[in-house]
């Protein structure tokens, strides 16, 4: 039971997690899985069947914009993804979006 | 389960386009690589990454439905326009083994009056019982029915005495085809004394005797 409520919260705010990690550099999907895990302490642990299906969708909707990087020496192509300027536009309305609900739900959690 | 067997079988499972596909399985498969170099092992690798449903579930889930029904009308012409084309051949190839009847005149192959002269030869010959011009004039596979037993034999299933030949009646051909073969197949009737004999005799390109029929 736990499962499936934390699923369904996790599951609404993953675009916003994405563009946020993206903000600051284009990164490549395992990195940003890695990352996500690190900084969230481990509350999101992402499967790569959960965050490219996502990344494509930003993709589509042109909030994020993807390129492969040529294979150097040892190290292999990576896809590289990168916000764009309406990506940035749109995380800083997701941003304020979420504050408010946070906001709001904060209160009445506190009862 | 190799890599490629795993993305594979993800690949087959999600609903869209070939090129995303490809795209999707060169990212999975970088992905799988970049672990493996950092130590993981494949079962390892697999498990973090989903089950192969688990993960094509995720990747459907994010494809519109206007693309999934793309794919499904794709899909189904894949497996239609195959069956299509086999029945259109299919029935080509019947209609051309089909033997089909043209009328003689218009034929490339044959000549009318040089058919009805090949027909009256043919039963002159028979007439005279001359076995060896109507076996030289034949295909090989009629040419053992044509010896003096099997002349006698052929006018024998009609009468025992057929008398003298009086005139040659009405001549009907038409030119048969059938897959690249074609025949002149003529029907004459011909009067004798005592009996009135309709002879149906078949020619292949080179005018031989490849069919007889009397009634």
């Amino acid at each position: 039971m736990n499962d499936k409520y934390e699923r369904q919260m996790k599951k609404g705010v993953l675009d916003m997690i994405v563009l946020k990690l993206l903000a600051s550099e284009a990164k490549y999907g395992y990195q940003i899985i890695q990352e996500m895990k690190e900084k969230s302490g481990e509350i999101f642990l992402l499967k790569d069947g959960t965050l490219y299906p996502i990344l494509y969708r930003l993709e589509d909707d042109g909030l994020v914009v993807s390129r492969w990087s040529g294979a150097k020496g040892k190290q292999v192509a990576r896809k590289y993804y990168e916000i764009t300027e309406e990506g940035s536009r749109t995380l800083a309305g997701i941003v304020e979006v979420w504050e408010r609900i946070s906001e709001g739900i904060s209160k009445i959690m506190e009862g | 389960m190799n890599a490629n067997q795993y993305v594979n079988a993800v690949i087959k499972k999600i609903k869209c386009n070939g090129k995303k596909k490809e795209e999707i399985k060169r990212q999975l498969l970088t992905d799988i690589d970049m672990r493996m170099r950092q130590g993981e092992r494949l079962e390892e690798i697999i498990s973090g990454m989903g089950s192969v449903q688990e993960i094509a579930d995720g990747f459907n889930e994010s494809i519109s439905p206007t693309e999934q029904k793309k794919y499904r009308r794709n899909m189904a012409l894949k497996i239609v326009i195959p069956i299509a084309v086999v029945l259109v051949l299919l029935s080509i190839l019947i209609y051309w083994m089909f033997p089909k009847g043209r009328d003689i005149e218009q034929s490339k192959y044959f000549d009318k009056a040089q058919v009805e002269a090949a027909m009256k030869e043919t039963v002159t010959l028979l007439d005279e019982g001359a076995s060896d011009d109507l076996q030289e004039n034949a295909i090989p596979q009629m040419q053992k029915f044509l010896d003096k037993a099997g002349i006698q034999k052929i006018k024998a299933t009609m009468s025992d005495d057929w008398g003298q030949r009086q005139q040659f009646g009405a001549v009907y051909m038409t030119e048969l085809v059938q897959g690249n073969q074609h025949l002149a197949i003529g029907e004459i009737t011909v009067t004798y004394e005592n009996i009135s004999v309709i002879y149906r005799l078949t020619y292949d390109q080179d005018m031989k005797l490849a069919g007889l029929y009397v009634r």
